[in-house]
């Protein structure tokens, strides 16, 4: 977690940073000693419209960081500052620390230190692809659990929409193979009654009521890229790979079909006028390939509904029979290893029925952790 | 082959074919009439006559989903005794083996059932495999609950829809054909009463890819991912689908559309449009059969039988025709006449060769083209026949002009629709209504959606005094000038 607004303004440093020493302090507050901490920067591991991110070290403690840096508007505060402030968990990238710089010509930058990770699942699906072969399904469970366990955190303890999830902005371990949701610039607490901009969100993974332009939708548009994300991992390549923004809607009909009237007037009411070509959906064995598992279909199928609200939560799609695999208690990595922590629940699990609570921590935890075994009632 | 197809001419040419007599009773017919005697037997067409009916397959005539892009496409027709078909033209590899498809074709054409879109025959031609069913005017379910245009169908309706399902299903099973492939909202059709059926061409099974299921795989019977095999069970499972289409207007899931009723969820499967019109305890009911059909275990899930029985007592405003519900207009209610529909109803020959007269060649689209073919001495003749042919028809020297129109038809180096149809009218001034009618499908063939080929199909058909089937001709024509009129006006 970052300190409090102990933010100094460090060096003045150009636009490439590579070889620059950055140096800043933290503390001084409430009688503790102040301290520097220098960071090296070593390369640049993305850029955006909202500035870089580069891989640094820290020169004290040695240990590797990813720094994002943006341009900062001296009149507002940082949104993606103040809302990695409040995260924390083991599938949401965590902020170390932050400072200013200011350049020569006098601009304010925000740099935002977090722990460095070093691939993102782009760069894994890229690996696979060029190998040409298909990502083995138990690395698409572990995987997409732990994305729809970091969206759960998110969507229900601090609230946030992430609004822009995308293979590039999920970080994956090579190692442990442990998944962190990453990059909150395009993120926002959605308050319901209050609009927000449907602009938002990477083309092939936007969900159709922003294409409509709805400004009232909810965290279920993150749930819907999510669905976009297990259908790539699955398939090895973008589900609904538009070319444009019409044409984003064209690849999601022609493998669901044409919207019903309801399901538009579900995703923006202000459209139901609208005429669509009628496509019937595409076979989805013609989608997929032969051996998929039938639970995988069936929670594509749930994530990627036109009707917002027919989505699942995130928390509910932890507890898809997709994941039963991961919660069984032998279950290890491919090469033995254990898999990263994957029950450690804290407030997600606050506003969940018991039944659901039931199904996501497999019998074994409960023993270990001494909890009461729930027997759900029926089923 | 062809020699069985000729017994179907004369029997459906006559008098016998008084579909609207039977079709007009109430919308919930008892058992007894259920069994329709108004149809032709099964038979083998040639494939020269399902070209002739569907202007050889012409893209206009497509009535599937996606177009020509299907793997399996469906086209309207007529064929030439009158009655309106639909065919399904299969892709060459679906039915590898011709016997297998002429037999299993044979034993889905025996069933006859006013809830069925009864399957008239068949064509087995070289590589072509064509199947030919009754004509369903007034599109599919999906149509009605998923893409509707003027409005949503009611609640009541919805109920009649899976009764009239259950019952097909229930004849199906009666007589030893319980496996349905792939029942969806794209497999009813509503027939010239706006009463649904369901389409024959589900029955046949597919005997080369082996897909039952053409739809997302989620919404397909547990036990056919397993095993990949349709049972009469799995039957069942899609009718509960089926169920869930027309309580939610949605696509969902079943597996999540269970979890949704377990949970007690209902608000959010139902479609809004039936805000008002359903009652909780309809509601209930039509979720509990929902469920029992959709069991994962496929014992426990209910036979058409008690289907039918569960859904009978559910039944609303039995008295009122599906038609009205629907809001579709009914075919003996003519809908308003443009003047060249009125001039055929009328039979006023006179009125029709004015219209003509000053619609002159528009809608051919040749006078641009002649230009520069009028270079050569035999085009000149062709133009020459054309010329006099049009005076003639002018002055209503029909005699003529049936002589001069029939040289340039004849040389064939053009085609042109609006001579055909003015050839066509002069026979029927002529008082020659066969030859009349033969100019008016050829015009059609040519140009196949051109309304006034209708129309005169239509008063030549009344002049030969096959009325029934001049009303539907008159009302695909004002249907077809209708569609035409909202494509963007005259040309």
């Amino acid at each position: 977690m970052a300190d409090d607004k102990e933010m100094a303004a460090s060096v003045v440093d150009g636009s490439d940073p590579t070889g620059h020493i950055i140096s800043t302090t933290i503390g001084g507050k409430n009688g503790e000693p102040k301290q520097t901490i220098s960071y090296m920067a070593e390369r640049v591991v993305g850029t955006g419209s909202f500035g870089i991110v580069f891989q640094a070290k820290c020169l004290e403690t040695g240990e590797t960081v990813a720094i994002k840096k943006v341009l900062q508007d001296r009149r507002y505060k940082n949104r993606e500052l103040q809302l990695m402030r409040v995260m924390d968990h083991p599938n949401v990238i965590c902020l170390k620390h932050c400072f200013f710089s200011t350049t020569s010509k006098n601009e304010l930058f925000l740099n935002l230190v977090m722990e460095y990770v070093p691939e993102t699942m782009y760069r894994v699906l890229k690996h696979y692809s060029t190998a040409n072969q298909r990502m083995p399904l138990v690395y698409v469970k572990l995987y997409m659990y732990q994305i729809f366990r970091g969206l759960a955190y998110i969507h229900t303890v601090p609230g946030v929409c992430h609004r822009d999830l995308k293979p590039q902005n999920l970080l994956v371990d090579p190692l442990t193979h442990q998944v962190k949701l990453c990059d909150f610039g395009s993120a926002k607490m959605l308050v319901k009654g209050e609009s927000n901009i449907a602009y938002i969100c990477s083309r092939f993974y936007r969900a159709p009521e922003l294409i409509f332009g709805a400004t009232d939708y909810t965290t279920s548009i993150d749930i819907w890229s999510a669905g976009c994300v297990l259908a790539e991992l699955l398939l090895g390549q973008p589900l609904f790979p538009g070319e444009n923004a019409v044409d984003q809607l064209v690849e999601i009909i022609k493998v669901l079909g044409t919207p019903t009237r309801e399901e538009i007037r579900c995703m923006n009411p202000n459209y139901t006028d609208f005429r669509f070509p009628q496509i019937k959906a595409h076979p989805w064995h013609k989608v997929f390939h032969k051996r998929m598992p039938p639970e995988a279909i069936d929670l594509a199928s749930r994530l990627l509904q036109y009707s917002p609200s027919l989505r699942c939560t995130a928390l509910e799609a932890c507890a898809h029979p997709f994941f039963d695999e991961l919660r069984e208690s032998n279950a290890r990595l491919p090469n033995g290893r254990p898999f990263p922590p994957l029950f450690n629940f804290k407030q997600e699990l606050s506003g969940a029925s018991p039944e659901l609570i039931n199904k996501l921590i497999p019998d074994h935890v409960k023993r270990q952790m001494g909890l009461p075994f729930l027997h759900a009632a029926g089923t | 082959m062809g020699s069985q197809c000729s017994k179907l001419i004369p029997c459906c040419g006559d008098s016998q074919f008084n579909a609207a007599a039977v079709l007009e009773a109430p919308a919930i017919e008892n058992v007894e009439k259920s069994e329709v005697d108004y149809l032709p037997r099964f038979c083998e067409f040639t494939l020269e006559q399902l070209k002739n009916a569907t202007s050889g397959f012409a893209v206009e005539y497509i009535v599937s989903e996606q177009g020509e892009k299907a793997p399996n496409v469906v086209y309207k027709g007529k064929l030439e005794n009158q009655m309106r078909i639909a065919v399904k033209r299969f892709n060459r590899v679906a039915w590898p083996d011709a016997r297998q498809f002429v037999e299993e074709a044979r034993l889905v054409g025996q069933l006859r059932n006013h809830r069925l879109v009864n399957l008239l025959g068949c064509c087995c031609q070289g590589d072509e495999r064509l199947l030919v069913a009754e004509y369903m005017p007034n599109d599919t379910l999906a149509k009605h609950l998923f893409h509707w245009d003027a409005q949503p169908m009611k609640w009541t309706m919805r109920l009649r829809v899976v009764l009239h399902l259950a019952q097909a299903l229930e004849y199906c099973t009666s007589k030893g054909r319980a496996l349905y492939h792939d029942l969806n909202a794209y497999r009813v059709l509503f027939d010239e009463n706006s009463n649904p059926r369901i389409s024959t061409f589900g029955l046949m099974k597919n005997s080369r890819d082996g897909k039952s299921y053409s739809t997302n795989l989620a919404f397909t019977p547990p036990e056919y991912l397993r095993t990949g095999r349709v049972t009469p069970e799995s039957v069942i499972y899609s009718f509960g689908t089926l169920l869930l289409d027309l309580l939610s207007g949605k696509h969902i899931p079943p597996s999540h559309a269970l979890d949704l009723i377990r949970d007690r969820n209902l608000q959010m499967l139902t479609d809004s449009c039936l805000e008002g019109q359903l009652s909780q305890d309809d509601g209930t009911e039509l979720v509990r059969l929902a469920s029992r059909c959709l069991q994962s275990e496929p014992r426990e899930r209910p036979n058409p039988k008690s289907l039918v029985a569960a859904l009978t007592t559910l039944q609303k405003e039995t008295e009122i025709p599906s038609h009205v519900l629907m809001g579709i207009p009914h075919t003996n209610s003519c809908s308003p006449l443009s003047p060249l529909g009125e001039a055929c109803s009328r039979k006023d020959l006179t009125a029709i060769h004015e219209i003509l007269e000053n619609i002159g060649y528009k809608d051919d689209g040749m006078t641009n083209e002649l230009s520069f073919q009028m270079w050569t001495d035999q085009m000149q003749e062709t133009l020459d026949s054309k010329k006099n042919g049009d005076s003639a028809f002018k002055q209503k020297d029909f005699r003529t002009a049936i002589e001069c129109y029939s040289q340039f038809i004849d040389v064939g180096n053009m085609v042109s629709p609006t001579i055909f149809a003015r050839r066509s009218l002069s026979y029927l001034m002529d008082e020659m209504p066969q030859e009349a009618l033969n100019d008016a499908m050829q015009a059609q063939v040519i140009s196949p959606i051109w309304h006034i080929a209708s129309y005169l199909q239509a008063a030549a058909l009344s002049a030969l005094g096959m009325e029934t089937e001049a009303q539907s001709a008159l009302k695909e024509g004002t249907l077809l000038e209708a569609k035409r009129n909202t494509a963007g006006g005259h040309k």
